[in-house]
């Protein structure tokens, strides 16, 4: 499948990652010298090979969500200066002029919750909600409190469906 | 003032579902060893919740079954299986499973909710498939022992 977005692409790398996982650990497993051979698990004790790609694999799960996400808010955004773009169609006054400058400047400083809160004249709501819990998940794996615990996590699977939703819905 | 909710149902759900596996892997003749971990989410707290390691008949560790929380996204709760060769994912799913409405603006006309997996008919244990499709498989024996040969590469002896 040929990706359509850059959340597309994000998942498909995530998922040639899982694959490469999945190799190096038959080829741990099952002791293949030819495949290990100049990698830094020849010499390791299965355990902290093991170990190792296990830690591997989750934080493919936690950048696969960093990157999705990544590349849904630069859409997003793109979405929204596309939409002020129109404000000039026709012949705007001067006041238009200088509204859509003020919004195509300062459109990346804007919260993202607020940016989203926008599209709900077009989007179903609950799907910007299940959005913005993406998001904070998203933010909880990027600055990680232990202390606090994990909030409402957030699979994969379920972001990636979530997102490519969103896409779907976006004007084009 | 955040509210702490109770994560008992979660752990009723994992119990049962540890209870099948139990009866399915004593049925083909593996071992379990169950341990204890505790679990650490903003909703809910610090907790403890129990946790199964599939062994062989010689007691070789196949996979790790360890519940990973009740807060998830679209689920009720979440365990993961590990083994040498892969993780997998289970999810404890209300009936119909999440959705997603399929129109623009509330009051335009023709929502449509879709579910976001197929396959969801029941309420229960569900393994989703992780590649292009969004089928979800309702956990049973059969499943339980074709994910257990995709993480530890092990199929008992008939």
């Amino acid at each position: 499948m040929l990706p359509n977005n850059e959340v597309d692409s994000a998942w498909q790398a995530y998922q040639i990652t899982l694959d490469c996982l999945k190799i190096a650990s038959h080829a741990v497993f099952k002791n293949d010298m030819a495949l290990l051979n100049k990698t830094s698990f020849f010499g390791s004790p299965h355990q902290t090979a093991h170990n190792q790609i296990e830690a591997s694999r989750r934080d493919a799960d936690d950048y696969v969500i960093l990157a999705m996400w990544a590349a849904f808010e630069r859409t997003l955004l793109g979405a929204v200066q596309a939409e002020s773009q129109r404000m000039l169609a026709g012949t705007p006054g001067d006041l238009a002029i200088a509204v859509h400058g003020k919004m195509a400047h300062e459109i990346e400083y804007w919260r993202i919750d607020d940016v989203l809160n926008l599209f709900k004249v077009i989007i179903d709501p609950h799907l910007i909600g299940q959005t913005k819990q993406v998001k904070q998940y998203r933010d909880w794996v990027a600055h990680r409190n232990l202390k606090k615990g994990s909030p409402q996590m957030v699979l994969p699977q379920t972001a990636y469906r979530i997102l490519a939703e969103m896409l779907r819905q976006l004007p084009a | 003032m955040d509210t702490i909710l109770s994560p008992a149902p979660f752990l009723t759900h994992v119990n049962s579902l540890f209870a099948e596996i139990e009866t399915w892997l004593r049925t083909a003749g593996l071992k379990i060893l169950k341990t204890d971990i505790e679990i650490n989410e903003e909703d809910y707290g610090s907790y403890h919740a129990p946790k199964i390691t599939v062994l062989s008949p010689a007691g070789t560790e196949l996979a790790e079954i360890t519940p990973v929380g009740a807060s998830i996204l679209g689920a009720n709760g979440r365990v993961d299986m590990q083994g040498f060769a892969d993780k997998i994912i289970l999810l404890d799913m209300a009936a119909g499973g999440p959705s997603r409405n399929n129109s623009a603006s509330a009051g335009k006309s023709e929502a449509t909710t879709r579910p976001l997996f197929r396959g969801i008919d029941s309420a229960g244990w569900y393994w989703v498939e992780n590649r292009i499709s969004n089928k979800a498989h309702k956990l049973n024996s059969e499943l339980f022992f074709d994910l257990l040969a995709e993480v530890a590469d092990y199929a008992p002896q008939q």
